[in-house]
């Protein structure tokens, strides 16, 4: 998996490709947990994310319930395998998907 | 097709193989790429619904493929809290463990019409002392042991309950929508799940 963040003033983006599986989960959440602090508008980017399994799912919530604290989180361009275990796990009413 | 045994380890490097190994499988099965893919999530969910219990213990994983079916074997040491099996029996589709295949589980059909009445009465009957001890019994010549099929479904809690919060149960979530069949089975010192993707649908 890579991660690419863009951070405007309080607000960042962080866009993923590839897949986020047990083994890249650890690294994106510790990415988030030591940039999130200040920000009050996050937009994570899947639309080159084309694998998730269930810990890149916790890592999502961990970030979005950061994100209940201090601001907004919005999950933007989800591709369709993704979006269908948002569905499946009832995480497309947890996220903010646009 | 039976592939070779894959002994699971928690470094990342090898589970990555150890997932890589079965994408390739099964689009040697013929499955398409997002089939294909599927079966890495459902690799992926299996172990970690397990997790803790195959890790303690030599556990492995390996595919058997046909024209009909894709089926995923995870063998682990059979774990000796209750809290772990009853994660395990969990897992099924069905809610219960399944009975071993073969001679074993043709004599405990016939030992449970003997000792324990119609051979229509709900009694469930495995050869392996898997589940509590409560509510079951055992035979001394055989060194079988018998359950009474409530005792399995208070062991099994039922698929409908509703999780304690957002991540409860998600892995099962998963697998449960990946593949058409799961069964938990139990032998003497071991535990097998099998899980199934019927390929002809």
């Amino acid at each position: 998996m890579t991660l690419e963040k863009k951070l405007n003033g309080s607000s960042l983006e962080i866009a993923l490709e590839g897949r986020l599986d047990t083994t890249t989960a650890p690294q994106l959440e510790q990415e988030a947990r030591a940039s999130l602090t200040g920000i009050t508008a996050l937009v994570v980017d899947l639309s080159k994310l084309d694998y998730i399994s269930s810990a890149g799912l916790r890592t999502l919530l961990v970030m979005q319930k950061i994100m209940n604290i201090q601001g907004t989180m919005v999950v933007r361009g989800a591709t369709e395998p993704v979006r269908e275990i948002f569905d499946l796990t009832g995480f497309s009413d947890i996220l903010t998907l646009e | 097709m039976k592939t070779d045994e894959i002994k699971l380890t928690q470094e990342p490097e090898k589970l990555t193989n150890t997932l890589d190994k079965v994408e390739l499988i099964a689009l040697y099965a013929d499955m398409t790429r997002r089939d294909a893919t599927s079966m890495r999530l459902l690799t992926e969910e299996l172990l970690s619904a397990t997790s803790g219990i195959w890790e303690a213990s030599d556990g492995t994983l390996w595919m058997e493929t046909s024209p009909e079916a894709f089926r995923l074997h995870l063998r682990m040491q059979k774990p000796t809290d209750v809290a772990a099996r009853e994660k395990l029996i969990a897992l099924s589709k069905s809610g219960e463990a399944s009975l071993p295949k073969g001679l074993f589980r043709r004599l405990g059909r016939v030992l449970s019409n003997l000792l324990l009445g119609d051979e229509n009465d709900p009694i469930m009957v495995g050869v392996a002392d898997y589940l509590l001890p409560e509510g079951s019994m055992s035979s001394m010549a055989t060194g079988c042991t018998y359950h009474y099929l409530p005792c399995y479904a208070r062991v099994a809690p039922a698929p409908t309950q509703e999780p304690a919060d957002e991540l409860a149960g998600i892995e099962k979530r998963i697998i449960d929508a990946i593949v058409d069949d799961v069964l938990v089975t139990p032998y003497g010192d071991h535990v097998e799940i099998t899980a199934v993707k019927n390929l002809n649908k």
